[in-house]
């Protein structure tokens, strides 16, 4: 099992590095999103960067965002370019097939977000290394990667399930756009047009010491989540509803 | 047990729409089997219910000694297939391709390696392994699927119109290295195609399907032998169109024409072709020379295929 999902997943890697064409536009495209997060971001805020840590905490978001342009091909790519057939017709569990392209796009994103993130905390000090080197919480890095691997799981879990049904990438790619518009529509309507009893009673709950409860909550929150769904996506995953479609 | 595959009143419908109805067949070990029909025939359906990707409506297949609907997944542990597509990473390159499948059977890595090496290198490819497949003909990309098909050495692959869409050329070539590796590999082959004379140079056994019914089983030469009429060249001087009339009414002969000067006709197999001859010599015909051909395939499937009312073979 471990072996085929490995198997599936180095294929899925070497297809999204070279999704643009050649490996070499594959690592540009890399060193493009590093170069802005992780050296360009830093470089301005200078150490508030590494001691804000509002800042370094909007890289959570990172790889879920990464991972929308790499999960909408999982499986509407294949059946675009007429792979998705033969692959069903090999000796591959259904299981493998579809852990293998879900870990294929988290580590890819994930991969990118981390990288940015370690990069940002040394270049965040360039500036005034005089005034001693200062780096990211042990504890707040451990909790943000958790974040991380949660968010991009749910969006690759997501993703891969809306890839199942689409009949071709584009159509899963506006799926999953419009799925996040919603999402951060909603997210706005509900902070804009939240009464005031409600937010005076919400802030009263995001004490400081509150803070560890209310993080474990949203990591319980999110595990649930991306179990529902990898669920759900397995019981959709049927050979003969993937071929007919 | 001697037969690979072996199905019994084999059904599946789509809704309202039979594209399999009984079929019932079996095909030894070390057979190259050709699987013919036209297009909407059931081919491809069955090929996908041979392998398990689709259960069937009714009936029964054993593959390999496995059942299809159960054990799916032993029979593509042990088979190869081409299907309707090459199925190619196109961003990938030849070896990236293969490398991967050969992981998918657990091939070990250096018995993976030769192995890709050896197919390679006998399609001709090896030299351009590592180019992405993206600007490769069809013909080269086709050659491809096939080692991938044959990569893990399976007891037996499915070939679903290896040669549709290739320029002649390509498909011979194609052609010989398909026949060349099976005898090579002593595989099994269950080859769908519509090109007769494919079928008919490559295949042992053939099955002709015709709305998702079997009407004929059997080899080649033994289709080609139940045919009832034979083809019938006359060569020679004073052959003209008025003959034509006079053969339907003295012998019974609709099928005629003069085609670049000569006479082809198609005559009942159970009578002598002397009497035409001798009444052709007494209308002043001058006989120089009469060719007999036996039926191709081609004309057995179209017997069978265009002209559904005709009697099937049951070989």
């Amino acid at each position: 099992m471990i072996q085929d999902i490995v198997t599936v997943f180095i294929k899925e890697f070497k297809e999204i590095l070279q999704m643009r064409g050649t490996k070499r536009s594959g690592w540009i495209n890399i060193l493009v999103v590093i170069g802005v997060m992780g050296v360009y971001m830093p470089l301005m805020s200078g150490r508030e960067w590494v001691t804000n840590l509002l800042n370094p905490i909007s890289f959570a978001w990172l790889p879920f965002f990464l991972v929308i342009g790499v999960v909408a091909d999982s499986f509407a790519g294949e059946r675009e370019r007429h792979t998705l057939e033969t692959l069903l017709a090999s000796r591959l569990p259904d299981a493998s097939i579809l852990l293998g392209k879900i870990a294929a796009g988290v580590v890819y994103s994930l991969g990118i977000g981390i990288t940015s993130l370690l990069i940002g905390g040394v270049v965040a000090n360039l500036g005034s290394l005089e005034e001693g080197f200062v780096y990211y919480p042990l504890d707040f890095l451990g909790i943000l990667w958790a974040l991380s691997l949660l968010l991009a799981l749910l969006m690759a879990s997501l993703g891969t399930l809306v890839s199942l049904r689409a009949s071709s990438v584009r159509q899963a790619s506006q799926t999953l756009s419009l799925s996040m518009l919603v999402f951060w529509v909603g997210i706005f309507l509900v902070t804009r047009f939240l009464p005031e009893e409600a937010r005076v009673l919400l802030s009263g709950f995001f004490t400081p010491e509150r803070l560890p409860m209310f993080v474990a909550m949203v990591v319980l929150g999110l595990v649930v989540a991306d179990a529902v769904l990898i669920s759900v996506a397995m019981l959709r995953f049927k050979r003969s509803r993937l071929i007919l479609d | 047990m001697n037969d690979v595959i072996v199905t019994q009143s084999l059904t599946r419908d789509f809704k309202t729409v039979r594209a399999v109805d009984h079929l019932t067949f079996q095909v030894p070990y070390g057979t190259v089997f050709g699987f013919l029909g036209p297009n909407g025939a059931g081919k491809t359906t069955t090929i996908r219910l041979l392998l398990g990707l689709l259960e069937p409506t009714g009936g029964t297949a054993h593959v390999l000694g496995f059942n299809s609907q159960s054990e799916g997944h032993r029979i593509r542990e042990q088979t190869g297939a081409l299907l309707e597509h090459p199925g190619l990473y196109e961003r990938l390159s030849a070896l990236d391709n293969l490398d991967f499948y050969g992981r998918v059977y657990h091939l070990p890595a250096i018995q993976r390696r030769s192995r890709i090496q050896e197919l390679l290198e006998h399609l001709g490819l090896w030299e351009r392994r590592h180019e992405p497949l993206a600007g490769w003909s069809r013909g080269m990309k086709q050659k491809v699927a096939i080692a991938r098909a044959l990569l893990h050495r399976p007891k037996l692959i499915f070939l679903d119109e290896p040669t549709a869409g290739l320029d002649p050329v390509a498909a011979v070539e194609l052609r010989n290295d398909l026949a060349q590796l099976a005898e090579a590999e002593k595989v099994t082959v269950f080859l769908t195609t519509h090109n007769l004379s494919e079928a008919e140079r490559l295949c042992g056994l053939v099955a002709i399907i015709r709305a998702g019914k079997l009407v004929a089983f059997g080899s080649p030469e033994t289709l080609r032998s139940r045919r009832k009429n034979e083809r019938v060249e006359i060569y020679g001087q004073g052959l003209e169109q008025s003959l034509l009339p006079w053969l339907d009414t003295h012998f019974g002969v609709r099928q005629a024409g003069l085609v670049n000067g000569h006479l082809e006709l198609e005559w009942p197999g159970d009578r002598e072709l002397s009497s035409l001859v001798r009444a052709l010599v007494e209308r002043g015909v001058g006989v120089e020379e009469v060719r007999r051909n036996k039926a191709s395939l081609e004309e057995v499937f179209l017997d069978l295929v265009v002209d559904g009312d005709k009697e099937p073979y049951t070989a």
